[in-house]
């Protein structure tokens, strides 16, 4: 039976949001009376809804979403909205809430508000426990030296890696800024051969000469080469370009001081830090950059696998 | 003038305050360079003693966005004005301290400290 946490510091607004669902259907209803108890109750049991009132003493909705988004990710929250709380409710539905009901409607549209959000939130924890369970998978893109095509490629790979629970929210962007280093590195770099060094002298010029390089041979007929293989502990990812490579150790350390008013190196150095592991060919025109699976605290004391 | 994608400028006394609306993940992008361009010329014709950049809602960048600031911090410190950055996400700070950009650029927790810095 689906359990449903109703939060609110009102005990009329929660004893009446909670007889509206027992009317409708088999749920088992539990109740909070603010943010703060709603955590602890939490603790002892994971409800499969938290339906939350905004405006509460003790830890508000706005900060309850927060804190389940990162401690409960896939606990649908819905909001009770009260008169002249529009742009918290706009706030928490951009933290994650998943929907929201005015009070005044409560009668109305909670019953089919709660109804779609469990449906939705049945087929999300359906395709995570799915995406939970695959081994390997690999893919590969052939593209053009096109940013916008680039930019696309970055937030399909850096979410395929999240999909695998190889990286949690904060790796999924390290990993995002780490392949769009590589891939403009790449695309201007490599296919396009525009050096940094014209760009210390005038940034509108260098990307000028790219642009220009994008419809003139033979840069425009190179392309990226990009693959990325991903497993239960780890995302590879292998850059390659057609243009002539480069040799790393000509390139400035863009973290000595006297080297900071010039924009060379530092695509390379995010590259470096963001990931666990960063190779290159002997030609200087393919990478190979691998982020591995943090094993969590609770994991290694624990031994469990995934 | 267009609205802004990116770069959003407004004056708080001496002090231009760029706010980032979004994600730069390019400067190759014409209409991003036009309005970096844009932002220079405002921080040159104003006059301004110093320039804020708010980070707020970039929830991450990378090089790219580096490179804009560097390029507004060379134009200001020719006429010896002071730069500091406000709101950075974990992982804006994160880039902004590899790069070492920490070291040159304060980095506060709020726009109006930034502003206070700047003036001071």
């Amino acid at each position: 039976m689906p359990t449903v946490l109703i939060v609110d510091d009102s005990s009329t607004d929660r004893l009446r949001a909670g007889g509206l669902l027992d009317q409708m259907e088999d749920f088992s209803i539990e109740y909070a009376v603010d943010g703060s108890d709603a955590l602890l109750k939490m603790e002892l049991h994971v409800p499969d809804m938290v339906i939350t009132d905004l405006d509460m003493p003790e830890l508000n909705g706005l900060e309850l979403v927060a804190v389940m988004r990162k401690a409960y990710p896939i606990v649908p929250v819905v909001l009770m909205t009260a008169r002249g709380s529009e742009d918290i409710a706009v706030l928490a539905l951009r933290a994650g809430a998943a929907s929201y009901v005015p009070k005044r409607l409560l009668n109305s549209q909670l019953a089919d508000t709660v109804r779609q959000v469990f449906q939705v939130s049945r087929e999300d924890r359906g395709r995570i426990r799915l995406m939970r369970r695959m081994a390997e998978q690999q893919v590969r893109f052939d593209i053009e030296n096109d940013q916008e095509l680039i930019m696309s490629l970055v937030h399909y790979l850096q979410h395929g890696a999240a999909c695998m629970g190889v990286c949690d929210d904060g790796d999924r962007v390290r990993t995002g800024v780490a392949l769009q280093e590589a891939l403009t590195n790449a695309s201007f770099h490599g296919n396009l051969e525009v050096s940094s060094s014209l760009r210390e002298i005038d940034h509108r010029a260098y990307y000028d000469l790219a642009r220009e390089r994008t419809v003139l041979e033979p840069y425009s007929q190179r392309r990226i080469h990009v693959s990325a293989r991903y497993t239960l502990d780890s995302a590879e990812f292998c850059i390659r370009d057609e243009g002539p490579g480069f040799d790393r150790s000509s390139l400035p350390d863009p973290t000595d001081p006297a080297n900071l008013e010039r924009p060379c190196g530092r695509g390379l150095l995010l590259m470096q830090t963001f990931m666990d592991e960063v190779k290159y060919n002997a030609a200087g025109n393919e990478v190979t950059m691998i982020k591995r699976r943090k094993v969590s605290a609770a994991e290694h004391v624990q031994g469990i696998p995934r | 003038m267009k609205t802004p994608r990116l770069f959003k400028t407004f004056a708080v006394g001496p002090v231009l305050v760029v706010e980032l609306l979004g994600v730069v993940s390019s400067l190759a992008d014409n209409s991003v360079l036009q309005e970096l361009d844009e932002v220079r010329s405002d921080l040159r014709q104003g006059g301004h003693q110093g320039l804020v950049v708010d980070l707020a809602r970039a929830a991450y960048f990378g090089s790219s966005l580096l490179e804009a600031i560097r390029i507004l911090w060379n134009d200001l410190s020719a006429s010896g004005g002071r730069i500091a950055l406000c709101n950075p996400s974990d992982v804006g700070r994160e880039v902004l301290q590899i790069a070492k950009f920490d070291h040159v650029w304060p980095l506060v927790d709020s726009r109006d400290e930034a502003i206070k810095l700047v003036t001071a």
